[in-house]
């Protein structure tokens, strides 16, 4: 059945936008390349301590529910679009789906297929789920390698692994590029040792840590006594091309840490910064009330060695103007968001990237330079989940003012 | 902490600086202290600190700057350019800085000394007979000084101020 808007990414942007459209009466098809809907809000963590630090990762799970609920939604998951072509003023997309999947009512979590996998990261479990996933991206029928090990290894028969493509063609009106960002990698940083250096860790694993449980259950081992966070790597940084603010950092750093203080009392936490930037409505209130229990350092380290017991050494200029190497447990380097390549199948010569990478929009936010092609949430720039949602929002009322427009034949 | 005189800041400072090849990236410092923590000259003298250079600079602390001894100490390990997030590239910027100092001839009598020494034997100390004899002994070639090159490079010539610039510098 023909649907009106394909939506590519089925993050909080495509998910809120298709809750958004199907409540505009649009009917719309998600289109999400991971196993699962929710993409990188679904390892996040609750940062509530006491009481609610509106991070805004449960709308996920309130949008979910309503998509799943949404009549004219259409949830694709483990699927890419491979082609687009323009057909009038429609579209024509050529959706490939690929399910291999492992069936959670078969598989008893023996372990052994992720033994013999040759692919690491092929087969996975996400932090808000105990069951295995498999990935479609890292398979290596993915690539046309025919690998049925872990199918053939499987005393439960639970591994469905899928080797052809299914392919699906649609046509839509529209098209709205959800795409999101993907974190800066940190290994760039050659000095700040990641991964090298045991203990330095990013702000994505310690989110997924806390939302798994806790750090004993986190391949981390023990609780830390010390953690230390650093902000601005990878964001504000011309040298990695990443020449603007990540917008988000700061609010997650303030409030992981937060959390962490609110479970464990014990733990020490500092903060190396910049300087702090806010772009949320009252955050002068939060950083207020963290700067009570963490203890911030403006000063950004040159230089993070491993010490004699395996430690991270954090090396800085401390504020009595003499050179500082604190040990600590455990240090988190706060990566900043980066442009994803959209790798968008199709020419559409309207299509632009801005400065940063990020896809270019009009003066409302949304218009992507194409008739009928529409952008929101990260892919057009650093935002945090609830602007994500609002941007999702603007672009919901913009694609039903075009669908209007167009079905009038304008 | 020492009081800053306003009357003395010279506000051209910091775009001279940014105008001389590789000071450009002087005005996009944030003051993040990376470089400080970097640098191999900062834990031996205090005086030598990135951070609070490229401030003052801004600052237009041009006497400061220019008539002090601290900017020679710059080893040009590029520690501090190596982990610099805005590109600064502070190396270069204090090879500027040290070129401005040069114009309004603030050199370290040491500097003027290696000069003199450059152009008089063509490097940085003299070789005599008695070097030469123990290379012959050794079987190394003997050294021959090509003064007459640096001659060139080195025009007799006393540094002078250059007049353009230089009216703020010694009235105060």
């Amino acid at each position: 059945m023909k649907k009106e808007t394909l939506i590519i990414g089925g993050g909080i942007t495509g998910l809120s936008l298709a809750w958004e459209l199907s409540c505009l009466g649009i009917s719309s098809t998600i289109v999400e390349k991971a196993p699962f809907m929710g993409g990188h809000v679904s390892n996040f963590a609750c940062k509530a301590t006491q009481t609610c630090q509106k991070c805004g990762a449960c709308q996920l799970e309130d949008y979910l529910s309503k998509v799943h609920k949404a009549e004219n939604v259409d949830l694709m998951v483990s699927s890419t679009v491979d082609s687009l072509t323009q057909n009038g003023r429609d579209f024509k997309a050529m959706i490939l789906q690929r399910k291999s999947m492992i069936v959670s009512d078969k598989c008893d979590d023996c372990g052994l297929c992720l033994k013999v996998c040759p692919v690491e990261g092929a087969l996975f479990y996400p932090a808000f789920d105990s069951r295995l996933y498999i990935s479609n991206e890292k398979c290596l029928n993915s690539i046309g390698v025919h690998c049925e090990i872990c199918a053939q290894i499987c005393p439960q028969g639970a591994v469905e692994l899928q080797e052809k493509s299914r392919e699906v063609e649609t046509e839509v009106a529209s098209i709205a590029i959800c795409t999101g960002f993907s974190p800066y990698d940190p290994t760039q940083k050659l000095k700040f040792g990641y991964p090298r250096v045991p203990g330095v860790i990013t702000s994505l694993e310690l989110d997924s840590i806390l939302r798994t449980g806790n750090f004993q259950s986190a391949a981390f081992g023990e609780t830390p006594k010390s953690i230390a966070f650093i902000q601005c790597v990878g964001s504000r940084d011309p040298r990695s091309g990443t020449n603007y603010c990540s917008q988000i950092c700061c609010g997650v750093s303030i409030r992981l840490a937060r959390l962490i203080k609110n479970r464990y009392p014990d733990i020490n936490l500092t903060i190396f910064y910049m300087d702090i930037q806010t772009f949320e409505r009252e955050f002068d209130r939060t950083l207020d009330r963290a700067q009570s229990d963490i203890n911030f350092i403006r000063a950004m380290p040159s230089e993070i060695h491993s010490d004699e017991d395996g430690f991270p050494r954090v090396v800085y200029h401390g504020g009595d103007e003499t050179r500082q190497m604190a040990l600590f447990d455990m240090v988190v380097l706060s990566v900043g968001i980066v442009p994803r390549d959209p790798d968008l199948p199709g020419s559409f010569p309207g299509l632009w990237k801005n400065r940063d990478g990020f896809i270019g929009s009009d003066d409302n936010g949304v218009d992507a330079g194409h008739p009928g092609i529409f952008v929101a949430g990260a892919a057009q720039g650093p935002k945090s989940i609830s602007a994500c949602v609002s941007h999702a929002i603007l672009a919901a009322s913009q694609i039903k003012r075009y669908l209007d427009r167009t079905m009038r034949g304008e | 902490m020492p009081k800053i005189n306003l009357n003395e800041l010279d506000p051209e400072f910091k775009h001279r600086v940014a105008e001389q090849p590789g000071g450009e990236g002087l005005k996009a410092c944030f003051g993040c202290k990376a470089c400080t923590a970097a640098c191999p000259i900062q834990p031996i003298d205090k005086r030598y600190d990135p951070r609070k250079i490229i401030r003052m600079a801004l600052l237009g602390m041009k006497k400061q700057v220019l008539e002090s001894d601290f900017i020679w100490l710059c080893s040009s390990c590029y520690g501090c350019q190596e982990v610099c997030p805005q590109n600064v590239r502070f190396t270069e910027v204090m090879y500027a800085i040290k070129n401005l100092a040069a114009q309004e001839a603030c050199i370290p009598p040491g500097l003027t000394a290696q000069r003199s020494l450059l152009k008089k034997h063509g490097r940085l100390y003299e070789v005599g007979e008695f070097e030469n004899e123990k290379r012959l002994k050794i079987g190394l070639p003997p050294i021959i000084e090509h003064a007459e090159d640096f001659d060139v490079l080195l025009p007799d010539q006393t540094v002078e101020k250059d007049p353009g610039h230089s009216s703020t510098f010694h009235n105060s």
